[in-house]
């Protein structure tokens, strides 16, 4: 899986010209990547757009204005989710207590890493789809008006526990930490994705919103 | 006839898949297969008759997610409700076959324990209780405990079928392809601590099919004696249109099996995507193979990850998390400083120790919470096994018990009453147990006194049903300078107890109590030690020249091919001196704005010389890292800078800590508590503000994350603490977090300052915090100005 280091050190809070911050990233990539397993599940339903909901294989339901605007037009979505395995969350645990930059540097990296593989995935997702179909972005829960707690729907459906140990708390969140739940529209003809992703997602206080 | 009659006399046959089954007659995604077992029990008992029909003699209940976290009570349907009916669906299916049994089927939660995910061990504990006690009420012959992925979900089981029946019980894990559970833990280990905790079965299942387990079944055959179970996948998954599929065929299935069956495995079946064809000819290919036993006797210990095999080469044990004679550690426990004794151990692990040991003992401690949440913590920042080294009973089990593994125990000894009381422990926690040679008369001055409390133990232990291999014995090093014959005697010990293949351990150090010079008495006696077979050395790894010795011992024994390991070792180390030598000298107050941990350190030291803790505090490291909060906010300088500084003042601080505990200076230091709320799992963003406000001279109680309110509330009235710092990720712990105001509001006047990502300065003064940290340094300010 791809490094994109500038993604590291976006979400490290500085730029890539900040070389001491660079020189942490590179080093916290190399502690990371022994650790990262990634896994991944998908699965490809059917789907019902309305107003302001998803109705997911005839009988599962999302409540999200801004997840029926994106998938608008879908008949079938790809459920997915991914994760980078529990190995890393050690790791953080253990650069927590001896080193901070070096676990936020962690926490950095493995962000982008997520990322980078989802895309990767989702790439090969589309390439093998027949002939005249294309994939959304991804929309997770939590995004923009989307409820984190719906996110229990999506892991069920998938039986991500099961199939790549992905679980959730009773709050909704990942553990492992670094996983991603998403929902991904398949939509006849070409799409035209936003290249960057901030902006289908309503949230303006978000820290790591990218501007154009 | 009994299931138990039957194992190892015969090969015996489990069925297939339920799940892909149910699938492909109509189970949705997400939708619960146990509630079948009411809605379509013809369904299930079809299943279950077709796979015996096809010569399956053991059926597994459709209750793989019958726990009380997806059946709750005061639900449609409870837990004893679902394994009742699933048991009765077996019943019929089987009707009064012979030989046929019924296993009662209990997967994983779905949850991750502690501290990965929320759930705590003995929480899960309690599911699984739950659903063997209604099992055995409906009758079944066998637990299953199957497709566990992590070691530590699957203890909890074996745990509360040990302790809610006296089934058989099969434990049977999921590893992938390179031969790990998905929380690290290796074949090895996993089975080491399956076999202590008393499983009457090992078993691999699920996630790949029969070729991929016949790649590491080997490692599994040569960790244990125990009978096996082999239940693999139709082939591994295969994704096709956004769909799985498994696509091994029944001939192809069996074919391969039959390699499986050749190892002499008790207990064959199959997995998702297997079918009653699967297991039809399964059997038809494999009946007459018969079971055999391996003849394994190993000494093993473990964590989660690899396991530590004593083999040739001995062990190290680190032993420096152990408060004697060590103030600043001591000063830890007491103040429940946990990251410090993390520090501790992953200092040693660097330098080269394959197990900690960990004794928390210290007057006027409640040892047995102390203790737990020591070892929960190590665990929780390293996969290295741990000697857990105590003479408080209750700590002891306490500790057993949650340790994710096969423990290492520190120790029983010949006394009656250590025997009656460790050793029913070490038998039910599956531990390896060190065996002082001692009684109630004291230490034997001679071998043979001491040998025979050694072959005493082991003798008594036997009789528990603790086999010799799980029996260290520690001959007991006492310093030469109140008796020459000291070191001979403990030689002879060794020599002795190593010609019978029983593995020994020792104190090394103690060797030379009282001598000058002591490095030179303990480096020649450990390599002696060594020589005459010590199995494993407590040694402190830090100390240069005991690991040179035991690199060096171990390339001269023939233990080190090629003498790889002592050229990693040492190869390097010239060139690092002559880069320390050259570098230049900075102040305290540049080292830590510039983030520079060992300079700081060293500017420290010096300062230490000429001034006073506190003035060196006041003086040099808060001025700097008031300059470093003052460039973050006006955003000449980031986050890594930031957390840069913060740690190279923690390195000085950590430096001017030692030196008070070390000369008994007591500070006043004013307390803030710090937690991330319950329900919430991410705590970097409250880690940071903690170090940056203990560079500031506060003392932090940190509760950690996940904490309860009622548990922040009771820190704070304890402490008296009079600002406390709560941190929330998500939209979901918020109104956590506003609950803890709420209940903190009633008994105590502190001021409550609040961050977290989905934060905003209107939010948190909408919960009730009296003030809202967007940064680190926001946080830092507010408490400069509460509490100065």
């Amino acid at each position: 899986m791809k490094y994109n280091r500038e993604e590291a050190l976006r979400y490290f809070g500085t730029t890539k010209d900040d070389v001491r911050a660079g020189s942490l990233v590179d080093l916290a990539y190399l502690k990371v990547r022994n650790e990262v397993k990634a896994k991944s599940t998908y699965m490809r339903v059917a789907c019902e757009i309305n107003d302001s909901t998803v109705l997911i294989d005839g009988r599962e339901k999302f409540n999200s204005k801004d997840l029926a605007t994106h998938l608008k037009g879908c008949k079938e979505v790809f459920l997915f989710a991914a994760t980078l395995g529990a190995g890393v969350d050690k790791v953080l645990r253990q650069l927590t207590v001896t080193d901070l930059a070096e676990a936020a540097a962690v926490q950095a990296v493995s962000a982008a890493l997520i990322e980078s593989y989802c895309d990767e995935i989702c790439c090969e997702l589309e390439r093998s789809l027949p002939e005249g179909e294309s994939l959304t972005n991804r929309f997770s829960p939590g995004y923009s008006d989307w409820d984190l707690l719906e996110q229990k729907t999506l892991t069920n459906l998938l039986d991500t526990s099961k199939k790549i140990g992905l679980t959730l708390t009773d709050s909704c969140m990942m553990a492992p930490i670094k996983s991603v739940t998403a929902v991904i529209g398949i939509r006849q003809g070409k799409t035209e994705k936003n290249i960057n992703k901030c902006d289908e997602c309503t949230n303006g206080n978000c820290e790591y919103r990218k501007t154009n | 006839m009994k299931f138990k009659e039957l194992l190892k006399k015969e090969i015996l046959f489990f069925d297939g898949a339920m799940g892909t089954m149910l699938q492909a007659q109509g189970l949705k995604p997400g939708e619960l297969p146990e509630i079948w077992n009411f809605t379509h029990p013809e369904v299930i008992q079809n299943v279950h008759r077709s796979y015996i029909d096809a010569g399956a003699n053991l059926i597994k209940t459709n209750t793989f997610g019958a726990n009380a976290l997806k059946f709750p009570q005061g639900g449609e349907y409870t837990v004893e409700d679902v394994v009742c009916a699933a048991v009765e669906n077996a019943r019929k299916a089987i009707n009064g076959k012979e030989k046929t049994f019924i296993a009662l089927n209990l997967g994983p939660t779905g949850k991750l324990l502690e501290p990965y995910g929320d759930l705590p061990f003995e929480e899960a504990v309690k599911l699984y209780a739950e659903t063997v006690k209604a099992g055995v009420k409906a009758g079944v012959d066998v637990v299953l405990i199957e497709t566990m992925s992590d070691n530590y979900e699957a203890k909890a089981a074996i745990l509360a079928a040990k302790e809610n029946s006296d089934l058989p019980i099969i434990s049977s894990f999921t590893f992938d392809i390179d031969g790990k559970l998905l929380t690290g833990a290796s074949v090895t280990s996993t089975c080491a601590m399956a076999e202590g905790l008393g499983v009457d079965i090992i078993g691999f299942n699920c996630g790949l099919g029969p070729e991929q387990i016949l790649n590491f079944l080997e490692e599994g055959l040569s960790a244990t004696d125990l009978p096996f179970m082999i239940n693999p996948n139709a082939g591994l998954p295969v994704e096709r249109d956004g769909k799985t599929y498994f696509d091994v065929d029944p001939d192809e299935f069996a074919n391969i099996m039959s390699k499986i069956a050749e190892k002499g495995i008790a207990i064959l079946g199959g997995c998702c995507g297997t079918t009653p064809a699967h297991i039809q000819k399964l059997v038809e290919v494999c009946k007459d193979y018969k079971p055999f036993n391996n003849a394994v006797k190993k000494t093993i210990v473990a964590a989660y990850g690899n396991a530590v095999v004593f083999n040739e080469e001995a062990i190290i044990i680190g032993e420096r998390i152990n408060p004697t004679g060590k103030p600043r550690l001591k000063q830890a426990i007491l103040d429940e400083d946990f990251d410090y004794i993390s520090k501790l151990g992953i200092e040693q692990i660097e330098k080269g120790a394959h197990v900690l040991d960990v004794n928390v003992g210290v007057p006027g401690i409640d040892e047995p919470k102390i203790l737990e949440k020591a070892i929960l913590t190590l665990q929780g920042i390293t996969s290295v096994p741990l000697q857990i080294d105590t003479s408080n009973y209750e700590a002891m089990e306490k500790a057993l018990r949650i340790y994710n593994g096969k423990p290492l125990l520190n120790s029983v000894n010949g006394k009656e009453e250590s025997m009656t009381k460790v050793l029913p422990l070490v038998k039910k926690y599956g531990a390896v147990v060190v065996a002082l040679c001692l009684d109630d008369n004291g230490i034997p001055e001679d071998a043979a006194g001491r040998i025979e409390i050694g072959e005493r133990i082991i003798h008594q232990a036997a009789l528990y049903g603790i086999d010799a291999k799980n029996i260290i014995i520690d001959p007991l090093a006492l310093t030469i300078s109140t008796g020459s014959e000291n070191a001979k005697v403990d030689l002879e010990i060794i020599r002795h107890f190593t010609a019978k293949g029983i593995k020994t351990i020792m104190g090394v150090s103690n060797i030379s109590f009282g001598l000058p010079n002591r490095d030179a008495v303990n480096t020649t006696f450990f390599a002696l030690a060594l020589e005459a077979g010590l199995s494993c050395g407590i040694i402190n790894p830090n100390t240069e020249r005991m690991m040179e010795t035991y690199y060096a011992y171990n390339a001269l024994g023939g233990f080190d091919d090629g003498c790889k390991a002592y050229t990693a070792q040492f190869v390097d180390k010239p060139k690092e001196q002559a880069v320390s030598a050259g570098k230049e000298e900075y102040s305290l107050t540049e080292a830590i704005i510039k983030g520079l941990s060992k300079q700081s350190c060293e500017a420290v030291k010096k300062l230490l010389t000429t001034e006073e803790p506190l003035d060196i505090i006041n003086k040099y490291m808060i001025p700097a890292l008031n300059v470093v909060g003052e460039e973050f906010e006006q955003k000449r300088l980031f986050l890594p800078q930031l957390l840069m500084s913060a740690d190279s003042a923690k390195a000085a601080f950590e430096i001017i800590k030692d030196f008070t505990s070390k000369n008994n200076i007591e500070s006043d230091k004013q307390v803030i508590v710090m937690a991330t709320v319950k329900g919430d799992i991410h705590d970097i963003g409250k880690n940071i503000v903690k170090v940056l406000l203990e560079n500031y001279g506060y003392r932090i109680v940190d509760l950690g994350k996940d904490v309860a309110p009622e548990t922040i509330v009771a820190a704070v009235v304890e402490y008296k603490a009079e600002l406390v710092g709560l941190s929330a990720l998500m939209t979901t712990t918020v109104g956590a977090m506003e609950e803890t105001i709420k209940e903190l509001r009633k008994v105590s006047t502190c001021k409550i300052v609040v961050g977290g990502a989905v934060l905003t300065e209107e939010y948190a003064a909408r919960i009730g915090a009296d003030a809202y940290a967007a940064t680190a340094i926001n946080a830092v300010n507010y408490a400069n100005e509460i509490l100065k």
